[in-house]
């Protein structure tokens, strides 16, 4: 259980440390890659992301669920490096070519193109939104964990999540005003 | 009965996150472990390095590209505070407030808490810590809260929503250091707070440290005389 490995942690115990980095990394790399776009900036924001939570795991309450909190301190982290003019630049000239870069994927399935796509959509929306979105249906956490993640009310996440798939819904249908339909 | 707009998009969302494709989750243990042992090194050196790299990087950028501009000015702020390396720093007059006690919309916290939108938390450390010994709500949209020791001010964490602006004029280097794995500002000279973000504009000098950070929600304002790593250490303490 990862209460017994968060207690050892926080007496010192970098071994027990590792063990939960390895429980929950894919997870924390995977907000990090769908945050920044890039898996090598993910594997940094990851790795900054543990080191920042073993040093702040003292006030950690060892019985809650250590995922939801992790994931916290993950979309922090990648929300800062993003703000790196080098990153914002870069991730500016990748969403000008992903809706175009479409028609040359002929090769990939159309589930995978649809997903690149929306992806792409969600990416354009606001920090908040994209935070939300990710936790809730990429990585699936629950509501409740979804609020432990965000620090916020359950009933929060729910309006939230509303807000933040009609902001998402507008500016896909911008583009393509047939989506919901099914039709391009 | 047919799915609503909102539901139609989370189906559609929830089956593209099914097909998202993920490069390899690589084995980070190695590299936290290292990071670890490496940490101990200060942190305010490596991000006052990383600082000073993208002030050159960006000061070559800035004149001609507007996102960049955007973004130049974007990191002189933390949250809804600005720090304005005017230099001289504007000299104080009569209307400043003396004191933080002295601010309009003295209440209680939990009226505080009924009538402002964002969630106010409070420090649990240290343990012996107790709740604010004094709470303002100067216009309706920021918590002021103070804490005192025998009529001494020892601490006073200022909470207001992101979008509310405050200025500060302060024309010295400050320190970054990290709160929650984010990035905060540490200011440690006497210097003038601007409050323009309600309906009255008040100034104040802050004569201790200031530790500011922010989240999606908020920007804090923790000013004390302890360590930064004591401010740290309340600052990532809030509930």
């Amino acid at each position: 259980m990862d209460s017994e490995l968060i207690r050892l942690a926080q007496q010192g115990d970098t071994g027990a440390y590792g063990q939960l980095v390895q429980r929950h990394q894919e997870p924390v790399f995977r907000l990090a890659y769908l945050i920044c776009g890039d898996p090598d900036d993910a594997e940094d924001i990851a790795q900054e992301s543990f080191i920042a939570a073993y040093h702040a795991l003292s006030r950690f309450d060892s019985e809650r669920p250590l995922r939801p909190w992790l994931l916290r301190i993950t979309a922090n982290t990648a929300r800062n490096k993003r703000r790196s003019v080098g990153r914002y630049l870069n991730v500016l000239r990748r969403w000008a070519n992903e809706w175009a870069s479409e028609a040359d994927a002929e090769a990939q399935a159309s589930e995978t193109l649809e997903a690149d796509a929306l992806l792409a959509a969600v990416r354009r929306l606001s920090e908040a939104d994209q935070t939300i979105i990710y936790l809730r249906y990429y990585l699936e956490l629950s509501v409740a964990e979804t609020a432990q993640a965000l620090d916020i009310e359950a009933g929060t996440v729910k309006s939230r999540l509303s807000r933040a798939l009609g902001r998402l819904r507008e500016s896909v249908m911008r583009e393509r005003p047939l989506w919901l339909e099914g039709g391009e | 009965m047919a799915p609503t707009p909102e539901e139609s998009v989370e189906a559609k969302v929830m089956e593209a996150a099914r097909h998202t494709a993920y490069p390899p989750t690589p084995d980070l243990t190695g590299g936290v472990i290292r990071g670890l042992e490496r940490r101990r090194l200060t942190v305010p050196v490596a991000l006052a390095r990383a600082a000073a790299i993208l002030a050159l990087v960006m000061a070559a950028l800035f004149v001609t590209v507007p996102e960049v501009r955007a973004a130049v000015l974007s990191l002189l702020r933390v949250g809804g505070v600005t720090l304005l390396r005017e230099t001289p720093a504007p000299a104080p007059t009569l209307d400043l407030v003396p004191t933080v006690l002295m601010l309009d919309g003295r209440t209680t916290l939990n009226e505080a808490r009924s009538i402002l939108p964002f969630r106010i938390r409070t420090p649990a450390y240290p343990p012996e810590l107790n709740g604010p010994d004094h709470v303002f709500v100067p216009d309706n949209s920021a918590v002021v809260m103070v804490w005192t020791e025998n009529e001494a001010i020892t601490l006073v964490l200022t909470i207001h929503p992101l979008e509310r602006e405050m200025f500060k004029y302060y024309p010295w280097d400050q320190t970054g250091t990290l709160v929650n794995g984010d990035y905060a500002a540490w200011l440690t000279e006497p210097h003038t707070l601007f409050d323009a973000g309600g309906q009255v504009v008040t100034r104040r000098i802050i004569h201790d440290h200031v530790l500011i950070w922010y989240d999606d929600e908020v920007t804090y304002r923790l000013e004390t005389d302890l360590p930064m790593a004591e401010a740290v250490n309340i600052a990532e303490s809030l509930e």
